[in-house]
């Protein structure tokens, strides 16, 4: 399936959806219940004799996925096929196309640049950077367990905490900055060595913000409030640490109260941060 | 009474400007142009008496007859021919590089430029028995009695192809550089062979422009006169040729004027049929 629609200005949108069959020498009765049963699911079926020209940008879209649809391939790659919608309209596409799925078990290989898209639609996501595969996993292990920092920061926000690891036991690992010490996960990391440099992601919704320095422990940290963007349900905030670290957090909406300048603490649980893979070609 | 009061309301100045700059050509037209006409179709029916005798020699002469058939016979085969060469030149310059069509643009176009007086001798010389055509057939041994190529049908169709080739490419370029460039790679995707891509969609959608074409080519075919004159040494005669012998030689110039009359009527009629098929004024502003 193209970007464009890429449907035949000359053909209806019967003709249109019948052109995989022609060139599979499928014709007659047999062809037209093929046709008539797509249409039917994409919910085109009164436009069937109309024009591309005469339909909307939503219909012609359905258009193109009748067409890739009908010859009931085994694979079908859609690369970007909602780039050319509105936001609103992009929404109904992913929902229908998830039931258009579901019916037809067909496999998709759905190519966007779309995070939330890649995220809501996906049994299966693929990070590619530069051609290389980074992770391949479901969405939520993706977001949970990212591999490498590209991953990490591709999919949502994270905090990045570097350091030297100073002590290794089992799964679990700690990392020391220069503002904190946080236990952190070792994930699907190579078991570090102690002394070696490491990275770690923290997502900003794992932490958790507190007036007083309340639970003690190796994963809190003091920090001054700098920014506060209000998002309704949650609020952005974001932490200046004593060493020129900054620390992104989100918290639910009226769960704490503070203004820019206050002094909180943040915490989060030992297995919150996760070691991932550095960038290490990046920096160069 | 009111009617009067909301008669045409009295057009912008700028308007008015548009209509006197329009005046000077109509007038011209109209005067060099139109009257003539009108002469000739009056001319058809009074000369060299009233009534339409003139017009009854179209079923009744053969002479007439045969140049009329000769004229329609080469006017539709020039006509395939070029749309055929045609098609041919205006697909390749779609896809080709920018760069290569530019030179091809401009051999297409440097055509324009040479008097169809001059195109139609040079060709007399590269086609007759001793011409370069024949000579270095027969050099090679190809052949051993020089080809008959000019003086008859085939040279008038060799010049006429010839002339008309950049009026055929012209108008098909334009057509084919409007067709969306991804449909043929999606008839491909969609598991159709190059053949079934070209047939089902490229060409479905280039007809309006061979249409377009095609009626250029046959209007001009149909009144050819430099060329054939020329390229068909007094032996395949058309019917523009045979009107200016009428005139000059013969002094029948009621025959003259019924043929050209006939001419015009049956260009107008082709084209008012095809008018009922498609919309025939946008085809030929491009």
């Amino acid at each position: 399936m193209f970007q464009g629609y890429a449907l035949f200005p000359h053909l209806t949108v019967n003709d249109n959806v019948d052109f995989p069959l022609r060139t599979r020498g499928i014709r007659g009765a047999d062809a037209q219940r093929k046709i008539d049963a797509v249409l039917e699911m994409a919910q085109l079926g009164a436009f069937a004799r109309r024009f591309p020209r005469q339909l909307s940008g939503g219909q012609q879209q359905r258009v193109a996925l009748a067409r890739a649809l009908v010859f009931e391939p085994e694979l079908l790659l859609l690369d970007e096929p909602l780039s050319a919608l509105d936001r609103a309209l992009r929404k109904d596409f992913q929902t229908e196309f998830k039931a258009i799925h579901r019916k037809v078990g067909t496999t998709f290989i759905y190519v966007t640049h779309d995070q939330e898209e890649a995220l809501t639609m996906s049994d299966r996501i693929v990070i590619l950077d530069r051609g290389r595969i980074l992770q391949s996993a479901p969405p939520s292990e993706l977001y949970e367990r990212p591999a490498t920092e590209f991953v990490a920061r591709f999919l949502g926000k994270s905090n990045f905490l570097r350091g030297r690891i100073t002590r290794v036991a089992g799964e679990a690992a700690d990392l020391h900055c220069a503002a904190l010490t946080s236990a952190v996960s070792i994930g699907q990391q190579d078991v570090p060595a102690i002394g070696a440099n490491a990275v770690a992601a923290l997502r900003p919704e794992k932490i958790k913000l507190h007036q007083t320095a309340a639970p003690g422990g190796t994963c809190s940290v003091e920090g001054q409030v700098v920014d506060i963007t209000y998002l309704g349900s949650v609020i952005d905030v974001t932490l200046a640490l004593l060493d020129g670290m900054t620390l992104a957090a989100t918290v639910p909406a009226g769960s704490i109260t503070f203004a820019e300048g206050d002094t909180l603490v943040a915490s989060w649980a030992a297995d919150a941060a996760i070691l991932v893979a550095p960038d290490a070609e990046r920096g160069a | 009474m009111s009617a009067a009061a909301v008669a045409a309301p009295t057009a912008p100045r700028g308007e008015r400007l548009y209509w006197v700059l329009l005046v000077l050509p109509c007038l011209f037209l109209g005067l060099f142009y139109v009257v003539p006409v009108l002469n000739v179709l009056v001319m058809s029916v009074t000369v060299p008496r009233v009534g339409v005798s003139n017009y009854a020699e179209l079923a009744a002469n053969p002479a007439v007859r045969r140049v009329l058939w000769t004229t329609v016979r080469i006017g539709a085969l020039t006509t395939a021919i070029t749309l055929v060469l045609g098609y041919i030149v205006a697909y390749a310059l779609v896809h080709t590089s920018p760069r290569q069509r530019q030179t091809l643009m401009a051999i297409v176009v440097a055509s324009f430029w040479i008097s169809v007086l001059i195109r139609a001798f040079a060709w007399v010389a590269l086609l007759q028995s001793a011409g370069l055509i024949n000579s270095a057939l027969m050099g090679l041994g190809l052949i051993d009695s020089p080809l008959e190529l000019v003086r008859n049908e085939t040279g008038v169709m060799i010049g006429m192809v010839h002339y008309m080739l950049p009026y055929a490419i012209l108008p098909l370029y334009a057509n084919m550089s409007g067709i969306d460039r991804s449909l043929v790679p999606a008839a491909r995707a969609l598991g159709a062979t190059p053949a079934q891509a070209f047939r089902w969609v490229f060409l479905p959608m280039s007809l309006p422009g061979l249409i377009g074409a095609g009626i250029i080519v046959l209007i001009f075919s149909l009144g050819f006169y430099i060329t054939p004159a020329i390229l068909g040494g007094g032996k395949t005669i058309m019917v523009a040729e045979y009107i200016s012998v009428q005139i000059s030689e013969t002094l029948r110039w009621g025959l003259a004027a019924m043929l050209a009359t006939a001419l015009l009527a049956s260009v107008l009629l082709l084209i008012f049929w095809l008018s009922r098929f498609m919309d025939v004024e946008a085809v030929l502003r491009k």
